[in-house]
């Protein structure tokens, strides 16, 4: 489980190996440490830490934390998100674009989007859409969804290249 | 080796062109001469079992259009080779990607009668490909396409010779410098209209511009690339296809806007035989604009591989016919 966490060190020498050290013992994967000297509290300084843990061992990691005077302001799962972005051109609006959208979000979690619809005197109409979902199958079942919606409809569906 | 050329538009007259500004190249390299003993097109022929003159038959084409003196009357190009000794067909008329056309029948001919053969001709890959494989197979024959997908870019060889022993993952593509060429001009704010009009007066674009624009050339050669490469036997009707002819001067604008261009893309995978527009972004080696062709090969080992090339013309698609024919010569040479 990918986690994220902001803790406070003492401004020792040694604190912030302190901290880090417990978290290779329970075999988590550090992925970013972000050492903030500005942020200076009540003597403490602010730690961003991104890291892969067993989620059943996080409570014991709060615990060493505990002791050795760490203060753990937010522990939560970081979820990286994955993004499409397409575009549709074809006899749309932003009606038949909302029922497209709420159809794939039957589909697959959309954690959010953007649309932009460019109207053309001919009738073909541009829309250019960005969603960001959890999961890479979740982004291959939408890019699947919106294709297969899309020759149904007789748009032409623009989607970028991994 | 005794060749036969089969179709003398641009690519043919390049194509003997090159054998006669190559020959001691040739020579050189497999230590063997190339004679050319038939040359067909649509109306005419000209042949002789030790060599036609290749300057008279240049020349000719070049005053009045046809070959030789010689007229086919009804006479197909299969009674034309068979009036004369050769052991390569080089078969370069216009392609026929609905029925294979003449090409194929003269292909097949040629198989048949334990001929050899080096095609740039699309459609007869695209239909029978691995029919075609087998009775070359069969008939202890070597087939040849190199020129057939991106003409000089060596994308076939490059991927079954150069990164052999590799997986392939992918290859995606600009199989069709003609819709590169529209593509481009439409990011310079010309509509789509306009940029084919200009494509056709430049003569990137034929007259009826179909095969290019509905994104049937690319889809020959993703067919052809899935048969040779990824041994997928796949045909025409297999490709998921879409052209450029619905895109907008706004979706252009709307992709410029968020640094990104739009480009037509042939993909070849186990699971996935496309060609459809694509959202690039700029800097991407597919984001090239004017009418070159380019490929990225996505391999296990090397990691991305990209090629690129001028994918038509005179000179350019007689190199790869000039690599396959070579290879030819020095293969049997081994024999």
């Amino acid at each position: 489980m990918l986690v994220n966490a902001d803790i406070y060190v003492k401004d020792v020498p040694g604190q912030l190996v302190a901290a880090l050290d417990p978290m290779s013992v329970l075999n988590a994967n550090i992925i970013g440490v972000v050492h903030s000297r500005e942020q200076v509290i009540s003597g403490r300084i602010a730690v961003n830490l991104t890291f892969d843990i067993d989620p059943e061992r996080i409570d014991k990691l709060k615990e060493i934390w505990k002791e050795k005077d760490v203060i753990v302001v937010r522990i939560d799962s970081a979820i990286d998100l994955r993004s499409i972005v397409f575009m549709i051109i074809g006899d749309i609006n932003a009606v038949t674009i909302e029922e497209l959208m709420i159809a794939a979000t039957e589909k697959v979690d959309i954690q959010s989007k953007n649309i932009r619809i460019y109207s053309n005197s001919s009738g073909r109409n541009t829309c250019m859409i960005s969603i960001s979902v959890k999961t890479q199958e979740e982004l291959d079942a939408l890019d699947d969804f919106i294709s297969k919606g899309c020759e149904e409809r007789g748009y032409t569906y623009i989607r970028g290249v991994e | 080796m005794k060749v036969f050329i089969s179709g003398f538009g641009t690519v043919g007259q390049g194509t003997m062109e090159t054998l006669i500004v190559k020959a001691m190249d040739i020579e050189r390299i497999t230590g063997d001469k190339v004679i050319i003993t038939g040359v067909t097109d649509s109306k005419s022929y000209a042949v002789k079992d030790d060599g036609v003159c290749n300057f008279s038959v240049l020349g000719s084409k070049s005053m009045s259009g046809k070959v030789g003196p010689d007229m086919k009357d009804g006479k197909s190009t299969v009674d034309i080779m068979k009036m004369v000794d050769f052991d390569t067909l080089i078969e370069a008329s216009p392609t026929n990607v609905e029925t294979g056309g003449e090409g194929l029948v003269n292909i097949k001919w040629a198989l048949e009668n334990g001929k050899n053969v080096i095609t740039v001709n699309k459609g007869p890959l695209a239909l029978e490909f691995q029919e075609l494989m087998s009775l070359a197979k069969e008939k202890g024959c070597i087939l040849k396409f190199e020129g057939s997908v991106g003409g000089a870019m060596p994308i076939i060889n490059l991927c079954n010779d150069a990164l052999a022993g590799q997986k392939i993952k992918s290859i995606q593509g600009i199989f069709n410098g003609t819709c590169n060429f529209i593509l481009s001009r439409m990011d310079s704010g010309l509509p789509f209209d306009q940029a084919l009009k200009e494509a056709q007066q430049l003569g990137y674009a034929e007259t009826d511009p179909t095969n290019d624009v509905e994104g049937y050339d690319s889809a020959s050669k993703v067919v052809i690339l899935a048969n040779s490469v990824f041994g997928i036997n796949a045909k025409f009707k297999d490709v998921n296809v879409t052209g450029i002819t619905s895109i907008t001067s706004e979706a252009i604008s709307l992709a410029k806007e968020h640094g990104m261009v739009i480009r037509l893309i042939g993909e070849v995978s186990k699971n996935k035989l496309e060609v459809s527009p694509r959202l690039i972004p700029k800097g991407h080696p597919l984001s090239i604009s004017g009418s070159l062709n380019t490929a990225l090969i996505n391999t296990d080992l090397a990691g991305p591989v990209t090629v690129s090339g001028r994918g038509a013309g005179r000179k350019e698609t007689a190199s790869a016919i000039l690599s396959d024919l070579i290879a030819i010569m020095l293969a049997q040479k081994k024999e």
